[in-house]
């Protein structure tokens, strides 16, 4: 039934599925993998009939529905059911957003980037070393291992962008970007990934800003 | 409610009127390619989140089938939804609406 290309693009499309429920309880996340295990499948059978490749059009489906499995993600994290828990520190950090980013201009970003590619990659690092542990019938080694470095790219994301950002700062700015906010949404329960991020991306927008000659370092944000 | 949600809730009542009275997300995806004359099937997150949110606001109900069943047909399980007397009130009321306005509720609406 496999035509070209259809199981690495229902392995990746599982393994997105899989990454973006990461943390969630249990029972919601199993669920969303089993609905969209049988989608895909029931897809490739269709497909089979017809003498059609899926393949693409599962990457397809996969890419386009991107932005709302990040809000279907958002929707059943912890956030929803602990707003208490939540709320204070968050409300703090918006009141003080003024001060973070005159804190990341003066110390400079890749100070607290530096920590949160460190702490990304440690993640990562930690889900392909126990992916052959950690392999279940529904999560295969290979889904948890692609997880695994899909999670050391965003690290690397961050780490380059905190290199380059005072010489190239839209270009940090945007690997800054792309590294730590899907990172922050991984580690939304955690409160202190998401601030984490959320400052980090907060000091890249500003710095993306503030920079648009290339080659010279960028004015302090203060 | 979104026009995706209405035009999942005009293919379902055409899928139950037809006498396919429960659906699976991919049985859905492929009612709503034809009825919309799209090229392609609707996003897998728009799909399921539409779903789920539809679910959670009483408008369909689902199950999962037995695993069983699932395990001699060589396929992973299905969750079937079928839509409730609620869900159905809420499309004839919009299709009313619309049909006095301007037409198909689910016009407008292109698969993501």
């Amino acid at each position: 039934m496999s035509a070209r290309g259809e199981p690495l693009a229902s392995a990746a499309t599982r393994a997105w599925v899989r990454m973006y429920s990461l943390g969630l309880p249990e029972a919601v996340r199993l669920e969303r993998g089993d609905e969209i295990a049988s989608d895909i499948w029931e897809h490739a059978a269709d497909s089979t009939l017809d003498g059609r490749n899926p393949a693409p059009e599962i990457l397809t489906r996969c890419l386009l529905g991107v932005p709302s499995d990040l809000v279907w993600r958002v929707e059943h994290s912890q956030l929803s059911r602990a707003p208490s828990l939540l709320a204070t520190p968050l409300l703090g950090v918006l009141a003080r957003g003024e001060a973070v980013a005159r804190w990341l201009g003066r110390r400079g970003l890749p100070g607290l980037a530096g920590s949160c590619a460190v702490l990304v990659a440690l993640v990562g690092a930690l889900v392909v070393i126990t992916a052959p542990a950690n392999g279940t019938p529904e999560t295969t080694r290979g889904e948890l291992t692609a997880i695994g470095v899909v999670v050391l790219a965003m690290a690397a994301a961050i780490g380059t962008g905190s290199r380059v950002v005072n010489r190239r700062p839209r270009l940090g700015a945007a690997l800054l970007i792309a590294g730590a906010a899907p990172a922050g949404l991984l580690l939304w329960q955690t409160v202190v990934g998401p601030l984490a991020a959320a400052a980090v991306c907060w000091g890249a927008v500003r710095r993306w800003r503030s920079g648009s000659t290339r080659g010279e370092p960028a004015p302090p944000l203060a | 409610m979104l026009p995706i949600e209405l035009a999942i809730l005009q293919a379902a009542i055409a899928l139950r009127a037809d006498g396919e009275r429960d659906f699976h997300g991919y049985r859905i995806a492929s009612a709503l390619r034809e009825l919309e004359g799209a090229r392609q099937l609707t996003a897998h997150g728009t799909l399921y989140k539409a779903l789920d949110r539809m679910r959670r606001f009483g408008l369909l109900r689902s199950r999962w089938e037995d695993p069983a069943a699932a395990v001699k047909a060589g396929r992973p399980r299905r969750r079937l939804y079928t839509v409730t007397p609620e869900g159905s009130r809420v499309f004839e009321a919009q299709r009313l609406s619309a049909e006095s306005s301007e037409g198909s509720p689910a016009r407008g609406w292109q698969p993501a």
